[in-house]
């Protein structure tokens, strides 16, 4: 069989590859299959060097500069999607993104190539947008979700569980010991409703 | 917590056992090794390990170990460690037995490993995501662990608030885990294609199709034998089965390859084949002192010759075993701890030529 690019070579590799629930079978010589290979950059990649370089070319106002190590210390401001029109102006009154929740900002962002919490997901979403059409296959989750989380009372509980235990460290810590009995009371009933169940 | 003496028991009571996924035989189980799938879950409104400090860490695996305490998620007989009350060795062992990843060796605050005895399945808490699912299946058999995977997934849905968004779908410290935060991989041992000369363009051929391929003991081993994992590299924009599928696809291709170009070998080159196994056999029968690399490249070179039927005393589950037994942290733990390299090269010829004693070649 002839390799289905060149037409010239005899096909040695011969891979099917299913999309969209259809089939498709693809013959290559092993030189077309290493030339598709580098023209489409797949392989193993850096992908805090991948968000870096989109970041770059998002060149959102004041973004770039705070890559860059500048602009430091500035208020929270969510990215806005649609930004790169305005990237001409002066970025003199825009600051990097930053997370008011777990404090990540695009800094760690790039060092790091990860997010800091489930909230990140909102606030760096401008960079995102543009990255995670290169590391996926759609942009859009279509999997499996939490069977039956909204109706089930356990991950409720756990929540609430686990929002206690943040108020009992900082009663603890702040020596406000009357409370952080009561709590630990509250935490030992639910965890006693948890096994029971 | 268990004190040092408890834990070194345990290990060493765990290292006893055989590693079933190595040992059950599966479907293609001279080719694909074993099926791993794996889930990366997040508890909503927690920052990630990497963002968390260690009160912030505690309260993630508290929680999770209070989910599996108090529901049936996984029942069976569980083993529980704390990585940061074991030895940088200790965590090693879990590592070559695909328990944890790399970085758990390395960072190990606030982060444990339940695991059902049989190492089927089991959790990493506080890895790169508060939790990560995994099930291990032995040969070429994605389904079935995906479908162990789901099953543990579920469970833990009821017990736990896990961070999710309709449209990212399962949300994790990493955005190449955003979606279905799957991976589902295989291990494979592909000396036909290697001995071959094909193996390159293969490799090339399978990550055009956006398929990860690595070395089995991390990046840059790619040529350690012919062993190798590929695993899918998008997680979002397509559902937990359409991944399964294609990759299942994609390998069934592969092994049909790595048959032809075995059955080739035979056919052109048998001598050539011959010599190689016949070589790797007497290396390993009588070696006085061998390196990790040299004994992982004989070991694969006789794992061809027990599918050739060059030893009839010899089966895959064996050659599978001592490639675990012959890694350096377990032949080190085994051994009593503090050997250097060449007295680890000494122990591991030693370990190989008690185990092959009595095998010999067919005539």
């Amino acid at each position: 069989m002839l390799c289905n690019n060149c037409h010239k070579n005899e096909a040695t590799i011969h891979i099917q590859e299913v999309m969209d629930g259809k089939k498709k079978a693809i013959h290559l010589c092993a030189s077309c299959a290493a030339e598709k290979s580098q023209d489409q950059g797949i392989g193993d990649f850096n992908i805090a060097q991948l968000l870096y370089n989109i970041t770059e070319k998002l060149d959102l106002p004041g973004l770039t500069e705070a890559l860059q190590g500048q602009n430091k210390g500035q208020p929270e401001q969510p990215p806005e999607a649609g930004a790169p029109q305005q990237a001409a102006e002066p970025a003199a009154e825009t600051a990097q993104p930053h997370c008011s929740v777990c404090g990540w900002n695009s800094e760690k962002l790039r060092q790091t190539g990860r997010l800091g919490c489930p909230n990140c997901y909102r606030v760096f979403r401008a960079i995102l947008d543009k990255a995670i059409p290169n590391m996926h296959r759609g942009k859009t989750h279509i999997g499996k979700s939490p069977a039956g989380n909204a109706q089930n009372a356990a991950p409720r509980q756990m929540s609430e569980l686990m929002n206690l235990q943040k108020e009992l460290e900082i009663a603890i810590q702040d020596e406000r010991y009357e409370d952080a009995a009561k709590l630990r009371d509250r935490i030992n009933h639910i965890r006693q409703n948890m096994e029971k169940e | 917590m268990d004190n040092n003496e408890d834990i070194c028991k345990k290990i060493l009571k765990f290292l006893g056992q055989n590693v079933s996924w190595l040992e059950a035989s599966g479907p293609g189980d001279d080719i694909a090794i074993c099926s791993r799938v794996r889930l990366a879950r997040n508890v909503s409104g927690e920052p990630f390990p990497i963002a968390a400090d260690q009160q912030q860490r505690d309260r993630i695996r508290n929680s999770i170990e209070d989910a599996i305490r108090t529901s049936s998620c996984m029942t069976g007989k569980v083993l529980q460690f704390q990585m940061d009350g074991l030895t940088e060795l200790q965590r090693q062992i879990f590592f070559e037995r695909r328990l944890i990843s790399a970085e758990l060796t390395g960072r190990p605050q606030g982060a444990a490993l339940i695991v059902a005895s049989d190492e089927t399945h089991g959790v990493m808490i506080n890895e790169e995501d508060h939790l990560r699912i995994q099930a291990l299946c032995p040969g070429l058999q994605l389904e079935k662990a995906w479908q162990m995977a789901d099953r543990l997934d579920n469970c833990f849905a009821e017990h736990l608030p896990y961070a999710y968004d309709s449209q990212l779908g399962y949300l994790t410290c990493c955005p190449t885990n955003v979606g279905t935060g799957m991976r589902a991989s295989v291990m494979l041992h592909l000396p036909g294609l290697l001995l071959s000369g094909q193996l390159s363009s293969a490799m090339q051929g399978i990550r055009t199709l956006g398929l990860a391929v690595r070395g089995i003991y991390g990046e840059g081993t790619e040529n350690h034998g012919g062993f190798f994992q590929i695993s899918n590299q998008s997680t979002l924009g397509e559902s937990e089965k359409m991944i399964i599928d294609r990759l299942h696809s994609v390998i069934s291709q592969l092994i049909v390859h790595e048959k032809n170009s075995r059955a080739m070998l035979v056919e052109h080159n048998k001598y050539k084949l011959l010599n190689h196994v016949g070589r790797a056999y007497g290396k390993l029968r009588h070696s006085y002192l061998i390196n990790f690399e040299e004994a992982l490249n004989a070991l694969s070179a006789l794992r061809i010759g027990v599918d050739m039927h060059m030893f009839s005393s010899l089966s895959v589950a064996l050659v599978n075993e001592l490639l675990v037994k012959v890694s350096p942290a377990h032949l080190q733990l085994t051994s009593g701890g503090g050997l250097s390299d060449d007295e680890l090269a000494v122990k591991r010829a030693e370990l190989i030529r008690e185990t092959l004693k009595n095998v010999e070649p067919n005539r």
